[in-house]
């Protein structure tokens, strides 16, 4: 991987050819992938490449180009075709905003992910799991270690530099009759509980046998983790300024307005120690810990320099590049004061659902959504898991289920770069079935 | 370049693999975007890599680099992680048979699109954004314009060596209406394996005049009613309805369980093929996958395993007889490949990938499939898509439904039409399509399988469709 003065140096090397103000964007990266079917290893896969995009400026033109020929040739090729469109581009909106001079923490590649997940570790990882898979069941699920360095730099000779390691582990285990169950862990720093996913997923499979066909029409769930975090993600895709200037956001001319219930608060914590360590955005701005709802309010949008100068207010450093506004990075999701097996024994008739399968919006100005249920889903009966059930249909406003969330779990797990509780939704409908 | 690959396959042959293979892609892309009257994006990209797949001893290594320089460092490790593999391998993996090839192939293009000059292609993205602002209502528009060449270097050490070079000429528009309460949106997405002239063949001003006016049309349009109703889906639907409900289904890979933990599993079993037939439409349902037809994103002469591109029945009049297969697959149900080992770069190993699904056109005309309806609906534009992991239960969403009552459009358009269905019902309930006349194939770029993520471009062709009876709206929800 780049260390910092080997980043810094390509980014000097491109800079020293140009001609106007430019920005320049390195990525460098290594992604290592064992991927397991039918309890053997199907796919294994190291790729590794280094990208440089530079954009240029005068005035309010711009153009970009990118490449990942990173030769002094390739790096004066980018420079000239970059030079060459300048030419020819009429005025943009803005003209280049100024590169903070905020200082903000950088991270490192470590070593503990590195040493713990080399390609024979993975191997390793993956057939000591195996020894839980009962007989007439398969495995299947990937086993990934990858490691970025991001670099920004521009003509003037600022710069910043972040790396980070990632780890991923996903598992289905599937019974020959077809119910399955999942596990899924992610970890930034230490070496997560792997085994404990394929345990998770062997026993919640064994458990999915036989399961009842569910009834339609309006249910209480207790969803994991993992099933409210898929919900949430299409809640805070909406967060974008971007989104709410497009139109396509349940959150349009509503900040400072409560649209979901009292107990439910979103922030975006850049720092938190299990979540990803990158301080800085793609504007190169610190990013900021915002809170986008707040005790069921809309509170943020989130911003990247371009929102942020249309609506007239400082950018909170969740730039994704590409014009798209804001996204969360570090979702973190306040925890309530019940565990998740209170909240199961609590409940006298209702569902649970480990995770769900293909949500998409049905339409993203009223939140609704759609999607099915997999990998576990089991019906509660006078507070205790009964039955399992089998795939159902949702399709349901989340404008509506996030003002019935009765109970929050005080156990959070690490979802996709996401700190998420389990929580119990009154009114939930299931629609159709298979 | 030749020499730099040949020799690559001749030191993977000295670390005494059972076979090796090697895809060399160098991309250039060319994105421009006009969004709300400015120029929003100009980006050119250049990427360019090399994938080394290695088999020893039964088991599967892969590694992938962006540095030249290191092309026989990148083949030993792809071997050294294929002897790992090895820990954890429960049947040896058998490739089909195939020829050894040396052979050229480049898609014919009349107008090399980085050959347009820039201003040109501005000023037909400013004319749609002019055109869609047309209509009083319209509050945001997009347009865009991408390009893209791929020069495909494929070499094994069988002695393969194929080079192809393909192009891709794409645009999108957007037109958007916006009230306090709601938003609606009309919009155009193709793309396809040709030069400049398919942009031009597209029509894309006139294009933007009639999706501004439909955007504002649909914002002030009543929801669509729900019940059961004959439905004609337009190709811009249709394409959806074939991917998810054929496309996926019948790929070889999700069948056996490979994507059972990602993109899922199918319905589907290989002994629908043989001893459990299976009825998958109606008579009216011949879809093909289709690597030669002229411009689809999926058109080559040979895939990334070197298989020569096929066209393949996968539904013949409503029966199921094929499947879609690389060669690692193929070979465990004891067939060759169908030419549909794809991978979406330099970056990523080849698995099933959808070349050109196609449901082949009928005898009907679209004005013959409105006549055979007492009322019901034509819908159009896929705008939400969701089905289960078996790919049974789908429910998707389109942007516009027109009105047709006693045979004919009555020119009242609604919002928001819902329809969902189980596959095998819904294609059963198909009673026509329209003909050849009607026929065309649209390009997606955005299918994504596998991990690491795949993101592939694949394309569709179909003419209106109709169904009988189906379920349109969302029942259940008070």
């Amino acid at each position: 991987m780049l260390n910092k003065e080997a980043a810094r140096n390509i980014i000097e090397k491109t800079m020293a050819h140009v001609n106007y103000y430019a920005m320049a964007w390195l990525s460098d990266s290594e992604q290592n992938t064992t991927r397991f079917a039918n309890s053997e290893i199907s796919q294994n896969v190291s790729i590794s490449g280094t990208s440089l995009s530079l954009r240029v400026y005068d005035g309010k033109k711009s153009a970009s180009c990118s490449t990942n020929v990173l030769t002094d040739e390739g790096l004066k090729k980018l420079v000239q075709d970059a030079e060459n469109l300048l030419q020819f581009v009429p005025d943009g909106e803005f003209e280049a905003f100024p590169f903070p001079d905020e200082p903000v923490q950088e991270s490192q590649n470590g070593d503990i992910l590195f040493n713990a997940f080399g390609t024979e570790s993975r191997a390793k990882f993956i057939k000591d799991g195996m020894a839980v898979i009962e007989s007439g069941f398969t495995a299947a699920g990937a086993l990934n270690f990858n490691r970025q360095v991001i670099a920004i730099g521009n003509s003037k000779g600022c710069f910043r530099y972040t790396a980070y390691d990632c780890v991923t582990f996903n598992i289905v285990v599937t019974h020959e009759d077809g119910s399955a169950g999942a596990g899924e862990c992610i970890s930034y720093t230490s070496v997560p509980d792997i085994l404990g996913c394929f345990k998770k997923a062997q026993s919640t499979s064994k458990a999915a046998r036989n399961a009842v066909s569910p009834e339609l029409g309006a249910h209480t769930v207790v969803l994991s983790p993992v099933a409210f975090a898929d919900l949430i993600n299409f809640v805070c895709w909406m967060m974008s300024a971007k989104a709410v200037d497009d139109g396509a956001s349940f959150a349009k001319g509503k900040l400072g307005q409560k649209v979901f219930g009292e107990n439910l608060t979103i922030r975006d914590e850049v720092g938190h120690p299990e979540l990803r360590p990158w301080f800085f955005d793609i504007d190169a701005n610190p990013r900021k810990p915002v809170t986008l709802i707040d005790k069921g309010v809309v509170s943020s949008y989130l911003y990247d320099n371009v929102t942020a100068a249309r609506h007239k207010v400082p950018s909170t450093g969740h730039s994704v590049g590409s014009g798209e506004g804001g996204y969360a990075e570090n979702l973190v999701i306040e925890a309530g004061n019940k565990s998740m097996d209170e909240i199961i024994s609590s409940t006298k008739k209702g569902i649970y659902i480990n995770e769900f399968h293909y949500t998409n919006f049905v339409n993203p100005r009223n939140l609704q959504l759609t999607g099915l249920t997999r990998n576990g889903t089991f019906l509660i009966e006078d507070g205790k898991i009964t039955k399992p059930m089998a795939t159902v249909r949702f399709t349901e406003s989340m404008l509506d289920a996030f003002c019935n969330i009765t109970a929050i779990s005080s156990e959070r797990e690490l979802v996709g770069g996401a700190l998420v509780p389990g929580v119990k939704i009154e009114t939930f409908h299931f629609t159709s079935k298979p | 370049m030749k020499d730099l690959i040949q020799s690559a396959m001749d030191y993977a042959k000295s670390l005494d693999v059972d076979y090796a293979d090697i895809r060399y892609k160098d991309i250039l892309k060319e994105d421009i975007s006009v969004e709300n009257s400015q120029l929003t994006e100009t980006s050119n990209s250049r990427s360019q890599g090399y994938g080394v797949r290695v088999y020893v001893d039964g088991a599967m290594g892969f590694a992938a680099s962006s540095d030249m320089t290191q092309m026989n460092e990148t083949v030993k490790k792809a071997y050294e992680i294929a002897r790992t593999s090895l820990t954890l391998l429960k049947e040896k993996v058998q490739l089909d048979k195939k020829e050894a090839v040396q052979a050229t192939h480049e898609t014919p293009v009349v107008k090399d699109p980085f050959a347009i000059p820039f201003a040109e292609k501005l000023a037909l993205l400013m004319e749609c954004d002019k055109n869609m602002r047309g209509t009083e209502g319209v509050t945001r528009t997009l347009s865009s314009l991408m390009f893209r060449k791929d020069d495909v270097i494929f070499a094994d050490t069988d002695g393969s060596y194929i080079d192809q070079k393909f192009c891709q000429s794409g645009a999108v528009l957007e037109a958007t209406a916006i009230s306090d309460t709601d938003t609606q949106e009309r919009s155009f997405t193709d793309l396809k394996r040709a030069g400049y002239e398919t942009i031009l063949n597209m029509n894309l001003i006139k294009l933007a005049a009639t999706l501004g006016k439909e955007a504002v049309a649909l914002l002030h349009a009543e929801d669509c009613p729900s019940g059961e109703f004959d439905v004609i889906l337009m190709p811009r639907q249709m394409f959806l309805q074939i991917h998810e409900s054929v496309g996926h289904p019948t790929e070889l890979d999700r069948i056996l369980g490979s994507e059972a933990a990602f993109a899922g599993r199918s319905f589907v079993e290989t002994e629908n093929l043989t001893t459990k037939p299976l009825t998958y439409g109606s008579e009216h349902v011949t879809i093909v996958a289709d690597a030669t037809c002229p411009l689809g994103l999926g058109t080559f002469a040979y895939d990334d395993e070197g298989v020569a591109g096929q066209n393949v029945t996968l539904i013949d009049k409503g029966k199921f007889v094929g499947l879609q297969t690389s060669r690692d697959n193929a070979s465990k149900i004891g067939q060759n490949s169908s030419g549909g080992g794809l991978s979406d770069g330099w970056r990523n190993l080849p698995i099933v990938r959808m070349t050109n699904i196609n449901l082949l056109p009928g005898d009907f005309t679209l004005d013959t499939l409105i006549a055979g309806i007492e009322y019901g609906f034509v819908f159009d534009q896929n705008k939400s898509w969701s089905i289960d992991d078996l790919r049974v239960n789908f429910q998707f969403a389109c942007e516009i439904a027109r009105e047709v009552k006693d045979g004919k459009l009555t020119g009242r358009v609604f919002k928001n039409p819902i329809y969902a269905g189980k596959t095998t019902d819904f294609w059963a309930s198909c009673d026509g399509t329209a003909n050849k006349d009607f026929w065309e194939i649209i390009g997606t770029p955005n299918c994504g399988k596998g991990q690491p993520m795949q993101i592939m471009r694949v394309s569709h062709g179909s003419s209106p469709t109709r169904f009988r009876k189906v379920k349109v709206g969302v029942d259940h929800v008070e």
